[in-house]
């Protein structure tokens, strides 16, 4: 039973590491084919939860289940985990303030854009 | 107990995945050195920074030691810390608190 | 008197997370834990916690972990999968940037929400207006410009569940 629900464990991570492996690359494909920087902001979330956060859970999870590893293998999936959850936290603060930055400091607008609410609003002097 | 592979198969399979790892980090630096402004080589710098968080703790189960890992979540720490203080730049062209 | 009841109210939550962090239970952890704990709590508790009570309630931790393993399991992958069939077809893109109404009122779920869009692939939370509640939001491949519209496609589901957890 004990050596089912590990191998249940290691598989799973297995899977995640494999997938975000190829979702980190679709990822950098996208940075490169995209023309605008809030396009790009779009392939770097896929390379930032696809392609960091998910391998970093697998990574952990088959770190558990490893022999002969002895104690040292739960520090590993310790750091793995938490390392995890930290990204999952201050990832999308820092690409909103990038925008954001981005937006109201005119560095670089949406150009190809079908509609603008946030550039109507701030000239109309509804916001702010 | 035969279950799950042995140990080495286990790193040798990390190390497979670690090269798609490795391919996109590339792709990520040429949008670094081509980036047409500021914003865009900030995002490549962050994503370049999770994905070497990753390959830290992968490189850390390859080489069976928990001391390596640590340095993966400073390493997340440091690229918000990053866009933070570039975003008050946009915001004001100067860096402060 | 409001402040000394969520001190002490933050104290067990702190100490069993430095137990699980340390990864003993030793006497000596948990005596510095606790020490630990109320200082962060003195110091921290009422610029974190307004209101300890919800922090004891069963029903909103089972909500946040439902929504937890919702969120990271089927609605990542759905917007994943759009933003890669984009990746390959950039001729379909649609972007621009819409304005969705919100309806929450504590800074935790506004934040929740926030954080929910921008972790899905295909929206990313521009601005905000706090006076007006509404959230502007960089949208990838625009369904719907009207602002009801938007919000029923976007953040519907962030906001049941972010109302039934922090609320």
């Amino acid at each position: 039973m004990y050596e089912l629900l590990e191998a249940i464990i290691y598989y799973i991570g297995m899977i995640l590491i494999f997938v975000g492996g190829v979702l980190d690359l679709l990822a950098s494909i996208g940075m490169n084919r995209f023309k605008n920087f809030y396009l790009r902001l779009h392939a770097a979330t896929v390379g930032t939860i696809g392609g960091a956060f998910y391998p970093l859970v697998g990574l952990g999870l088959v770190a558990l289940t490893l022999h002969g590893y002895g104690v040292m293998k739960y520090y590993i999936a310790g750091i793995s985990f938490t390392t995890a959850f930290f990204l999952l936290i201050t990832a999308p603060v820092g690409s909103h303030a990038l925008a954001q930055g981005a937006h109201r400091g005119r560095i670089v607008l949406p150009e190809p854009a079908v509609v603008n609410r946030l550039l109507e609003d701030e000239e109309k002097g509804v916001k702010r | 107990m035969s279950l799950i592979p042995p140990p080495d198969t286990t790193i040798f399979l990390i190390s497979i995945a670690i090269s798609f790892f490795i391919t996109a980090s590339i792709l990520y630096f040429i949008r670094l050195v081509k980036g047409p402004t500021l914003p865009d080589i900030v995002l490549a710098i962050d994503v370049l920074s999770y994905d070497l968080a990753v390959f830290i703790v992968a490189f850390s189960i390859a080489c069976r030691s928990p001391l390596l890992a640590v340095g993966a979540l400073p390493l997340v720490l440091w690229a918000y810390l990053l866009d933070m203080y570039v975003a008050k730049y946009f915001m004001r062209g100067e860096l402060g608190d | 008197m409001n402040r000394a009841v969520i001190a002490l109210s933050l104290i067990i939550p702190l100490t069993l997370l430095y137990l699980l962090y340390t990864g003993s239970i030793s006497l000596f952890e948990l005596l510095l834990g606790i020490i630990a704990s109320i200082i962060i709590a003195a110091l921290f508790g009422d610029i974190l916690v307004s209101s300890p009570g919800k922090l004891y309630s069963p029903v909103r931790w089972f909500w946040l972990l439902f929504y937890g393993l919702y969120y990271l399991t089927l609605i990542e992958a759905k917007a994943h999968w759009l933003v890669i069939k984009l990746i390959f077809n950039p001729s379909k893109i649609r972007a621009g940037i819409v304005r969705i109404p919100y309806s929450v009122k504590t800074d935790y779920a506004i934040t929740t929400i926030a954080n929910s869009i921008t972790n899905t692939p295909g929206t990313v939370t521009v601005d905000i207006d706090e006076e007006r509640k509404k959230l502007y939001i960089h949208w990838i491949q625009i369904v719907d410009e009207s602002e009801e519209g938007a919000h029923k496609h976007i953040s519907e589901v962030f906001e049941k569940y972010a109302s039934r957890i922090f609320d």
